[in-house]
């Protein structure tokens, strides 16, 4: 398992570098420390950091943008991932009775569209009682997304009961097998394990289960990742400087991306947690992608 | 590894109707599930260098085959969908969204009716009596018994039929659908003694590919008795290919008399001089 880990990032590393254009390069290596107690690092952005301070730092970076966080989504993909969540629950396409966990699904998105598409679904089948629990590690997420819940009146008289938990991926305080799909939408990057978060989706979902991963991804095409690098690094923290006053937040996000994992690697960590006829599928070229696995 | 033992001791039986198989591959490398310390139910088995992406496979292969079967029981309900899936994934004991294991939907379920309505035409012509064979003609009534069997195993779905037919010819399924059209064709030909190894092979399967798909059609708004209206169909289409074949493999010259006097009368008649004898 570490060994995997190492040479995973090890591999990152040598692919983010050759990405980089005009970005100072960091080290980011994970130190390979297990003996004695040493701190573990791991990558923040291009920064290294330690381990548990990754998480204090995601923490608050997510507290910083809530607030705008949806319009700032707007700005910086122009609208599309609106586009992008749409066909994730197409893709995922529930049926009566699932019960879904949400991770990292604070403001809701994810959960907002499963509702409808629920509510469209002829309901022949009034005795199945769907459900939704959005999850996030932060509390002020989980705020905004229960404002905009009452506001869109997503929460009376609705097919599909809803549940809000605060949580951390990587330990999920909830029994095995309470749940049939969980989703995890532009989520799991921030994480700092993130092979733990799929061990406990593993452990959650029930056998024939679904776990999907909407993740921002690499291009397979040079030319296209260097323009997407350009307006990335260029582009975006200057608009969040703009609309949102806030640098370093967009400066991590963009940072983030790349250095998760590419589509096939992410495929491999999510076959090495347990799930079957693991899928992936790109969108708009490859700037996201869809993962899909089965706990059969 | 310190986890070796309790991976020995604590290996249970999963209570689901599948067991998983004993060896799973994950990318090479030997390592163990994590253990879930709620100790209810195990998920934790070894893998062993032997254990192939085969095995794999099947195991996969197997839960979909076992959806699809179930999901066949509520076509007429809910049609060739991914309701029909979801529906199926739950009488095996799977939630709905297991239909996702099928990204083609109807599609899939199409196309496992086919294959399994193929297989058992195959099983069936292998047992029929084939004296009809020794000749050197068409054995144009094994023939026509082939195509009822097969079309008459469409008879519980007739009414949804017509939508499975539509969905065969969605460009993400039309690969899966022309095979099986192939593969059906050629085991018919094959099971009524078609040993040709030239050109005649594929005229031969593409002729009766069109006899198939016309009486397939023609069979969907038969309300006759016994279906007796599609069987006279087949024999008629059957009767017209074996007359193709022979006015194909004649003698030009034998024929030139009859062959002029057909261009001869046809010309009267598009002048408007026919005669009627």
């Amino acid at each position: 398992m570490a060994l995997q880990r190492r040479l995973l990032q090890f591999i990152n590393i040598t692919k983010s570098c050759q990405k980089l254009c005009g970005v100072q390069s960091y080290s980011t290596q994970t130190a390979a420390q297990s003996d004695n107690g040493e701190k573990r690092k791991t990558h923040f952005g291009f920064e290294t950091v330690d381990e548990d301070e990754k998480t204090k730092k995601v923490h608050r970076v997510f507290e910083t943008v809530a607030d705008k966080y949806d319009t700032m989504n707007d700005m910086m993909s122009f609208g599309v991932h609106r586009i992008w969540k749409d066909i994730f629950m197409m893709r995922f396409a529930p049926t009566p009775g699932t019960k879904l966990l949400d991770m990292a699904g604070g403001t809701g998105d994810i959960t907002f569209r499963y509702i409808n598409y629920l509510r469209n679904q002829a309901s022949s089948n009034t005795e199945k009682r769907s459900s939704v629990t959005v999850s996030d590690i932060n509390q002020s997420m989980l705020n905004v997304g229960k404002l905009r819940a009452e506001k869109q009146g997503y929460l009376k008289d609705s097919p599909v009961d809803v549940d809000w938990l605060c949580a951390d991926a990587e330990q999920l305080p909830l029994p095995d097998e309470c749940y049939n799909a969980y989703t995890i939408a532009f989520g799991i990057r921030n994480c700092t394990h993130i092979d733990k978060v799929l061990e406990e989706a593993y452990r959650v979902l029930q056998p024939g289960g679904r776990f999907m991963c909407l993740e921002f991804s690499q291009l397979p095409n040079s030319t296209m990742q260097w323009l997407y690098d350009q307006y990335s690094f260029q582009v975006i923290p200057v608009m969040g400087q703009l609309v949102a006053g806030q640098w370093k937040p967009y400066q991590y996000l963009v940072e983030s991306i790349r250095q998760f994992p590419d589509q096939e690697k992410f495929k491999l960590m999510i076959e090495a947690a347990g799930f079957r006829q693991v899928t992936y599928e790109n969108l708009t070229f490859g700037v996201c992608a869809i993962h899909s696995g089965f706990k059969l | 590894m310190n986890k070796l033992p309790r991976v020995f001791c604590s290996l249970r039986i999963n209570h689901r109707l599948f067991t998983p198989l004993t060896t799973i591959s994950f990318s090479n490398a030997q390592k163990t599930l994590r253990h879930y310390c709620q100790g209810q139910t195990n998920k934790e088995m070894i893998l062993t260098p032997k254990s192939t992406e085969q095995d794999d496979h099947q195991y996969e292969e197997d839960i979909k085959k076992s959806i699809l079967v179930k999901a066949l029981d509520f076509v007429l309900k809910t049609g060739w969908s991914i309701e029909s899936l979801a529906h199926g994934a739950e009488a095996v004991g799977y939630p709905g969204v297991a239909h996702g294991l099928f990204p083609n939907g109807g599609g899939d379920l199409v196309h496992y009716f086919n294959i399994t309505c193929n297989e058992k035409l195959v099983e069936q012509m292998k047992s029929w009596p084939k004296e009809e064979l020794q000749e050197s003609k068409v054995p144009a009534q094994l023939i026509e018994n082939a195509i009822m069997t097969r079309l008459l195993m469409i008879e519980p779905y007739k009414s949804t039929w017509p939508k499975a037919m539509a969905i065969q010819t969605l460009p993400n399924n039309v690969p899966n659908c022309l095979a099986t059209l192939l593969s059906l064709v050629d085991d018919i030909c094959y099971h009524t003694g078609d040993r040709s190894v030239d050109f005649n092979w594929y005229i031969r399967r593409v002729g009766l590919a069109g006899i198939y798909k016309a009486s397939e059609l023609f069979y969907l708004t038969d309300n006759s008795q016994s279906n007796s209206g599609t069987r006279s169909f087949v024999k008629s289409r059957i009767r017209d290919a074996e007359l193709i074949q022979i006015a194909l493999n004649v003698n030009p010259v034998a024929v030139a008399p009859q062959t002029l006097t057909a261009a001869f009368v046809t010309a009267k008649n598009m002048l408007g001089m026919n005669t009627l004898k």
